[in-house]
């Protein structure tokens, strides 16, 4: 009755249409039968997919913790390495830091300084405990001569003692056969600052009715002929008043830290040699 | 040849206590490394060409330091006289002669250093801090002068094969 072709075309003409009418309700699935099927399916399937995904993860596990450890040892050793590296690079760029900012204060100090100034290095100290000397790497090629201050921003580091062609020996304020003469800031009481053996300096000669007090800053006088005037050499720290006798035990402790000294500054020559020079 | 390699050695060891020692916290440097070379080269080491390397040693410490010029040059050399004669003494050789050798030359150097203050300043005046920097240099002699010792020890035999070919200096 039917023919062949007409039998696949009207075939064809049903099947898309069942098509259209099931893609046309597909959001049924989440309301009815659809819905409960997937969870079904779900609850059926869901163990075996843990169970397969757990293992899988276990055996990745295994080959990432076990297996794979000898590549970690390689690249742990790689990293500390390269931490190694990095943590020297650090070291380097910290000590970079820190001699820039004592540059600084340095070229700060030269532009406020009325003096010439020149820049050295500490290359080396006194053997002995008994003595403060430092050796610094500018001498006479440099204009540094014998009896030339020494600074840094802190205050009075010493003078030069002995200057050689390229390098100089410079006595330190707190070394026992080193002397200046100061003056209290605030009263303008006179005495010397000399050094003591424990690395501090003693105030000598400061009359006994005159005022000191702990705290106070002392500078160098300038009547010395060594050190300018008005450069800060310490400050009081420990006075004896004894009922007898002329002059107070003063004790004076240093702005500078001569342990950490690494870089000075030469006073070259002041103002008023240079007047004296035009 | 065994001075230049004394000479060197001196020069090296006062480089170090000189930039390398300072470094260090003031309790780690106090002791003058000179005077255990001194002793070494005083007991265990002929007499070719000791006087010369010690009067350098000695010079150029006291150019280098802040003290009296001849400070060390005394110590050396007084070192050198006491311990050259006592030598003939005691017929053995080993690391606790050395020792208190050691011991005795670091007071003999603190007595030359007290007496030239004293000598400065006609006052004697023996602080804590003094008592502290003496104490801890007799302890560091004591410490440090056996390893110093086998430190010698190998350096110089080392220095005779290079030299001698094998055969160590007559003292």
């Amino acid at each position: 009755m039917f023919s062949k072709k007409m039998m696949v075309a009207v075939g064809a003409v049903v099947l898309i249409s069942l098509y259209i009418i099931v893609f046309s309700f597909a959001y049924l699935r989440h309301v009815s039968f659809g819905g409960a099927a997937t969870r079904t399916a779900l609850f059926l399937a869901s163990p075996f997919q843990a169970a397969i995904s757990s293992s899988m993860n276990f055996m990745d596990d295994i080959w990432s913790h076990y297996f794979f450890l000898i590549f970690v040892s390689r690249e742990n050793d790689e990293l500390k390495k390269k931490l190694a590296q990095a943590e020297n690079k650090n070291s380097q760029c910290r000590e970079i830091e820190l001699l820039n900012l004592r540059l600084r204060e340095f070229v700060k100090l030269k532009e406020q300084s009325p003096f010439h100034l020149e820049a050295a290095e500490v290359i080396a100290k006194d053997a002995s405990p008994w003595y403060k000397t430092i050796i610094i790497n500018k001498g006479m090629d440099d204009g540094v001569s014998d009896g030339c201050p020494v600074i840094v921003s802190e205050g009075i580091v010493g003078y030069v003692l002995t200057a050689s062609s390229s390098d100089s020996k410079v006595i330190l304020i707190i070394d026992r056969n080193s002397s200046v003469d100061a003056l209290v800031q605030r009263t303008r009481t006179r005495g010397l600052a000399q050094g003591i053996p424990k690395g501090l300096c003693r105030f000598d000669y400061a009359l006994r009715k005159l005022d000191v007090k702990i705290g106070d800053n002392v500078v160098s006088s300038g009547f010395d002929g060594i050190y300018p005037k008005g450069l800060r050499i310490g400050y009081i720290s420990k006075i004896i008043r004894r009922n007898a006798g002329l002059f107070q035990d003063v004790e004076l402790t240093p702005y500078v830290d001569f342990t950490k000294l690494e870089e000075v500054m030469v006073i070259l020559s002041s103002p008023l040699e240079d007047n004296v020079g035009d | 040849m065994h001075f230049l390699v004394y000479f060197i050695f001196s020069v090296l060891l006062l480089s170090i206590q000189t930039t390398l020692l300072p470094a260090f916290p003031r309790f780690f440097a106090q002791y003058d490394l000179m005077i255990p070379f001194v002793v070494y080269l005083t007991l265990f080491r002929s007499s070719n060409g000791i006087l010369p390397v010690v009067l350098i040693s000695g010079c150029l410490m006291d150019l280098l330091s802040g003290g009296s010029i001849g400070i060390y040059i005394s110590a050396y050399i007084l070192i050198l006289i006491c311990f050259r004669h006592a030598k003939v003494y005691f017929h053995f050789k080993n690391a606790i002669l050395f020792q208190i050798v050691i011991i005795l030359s670091v007071l003999i150097e603190n007595i030359i250093f007290a007496l030239v203050i004293f000598f400065q300043t006609f006052t004697f005046h023996f602080s804590f801090y003094s008592g502290c920097i003496l104490v801890t240099q007799l302890l560091w002699a004591l410490v440090s002068s056996p390893l110093i010792y086998y430190i010698f020890e190998y350096v110089f035999n080392e220095v005779d094969k290079l030299v001698t070919g094998g055969l160590r200096e007559k003292v």
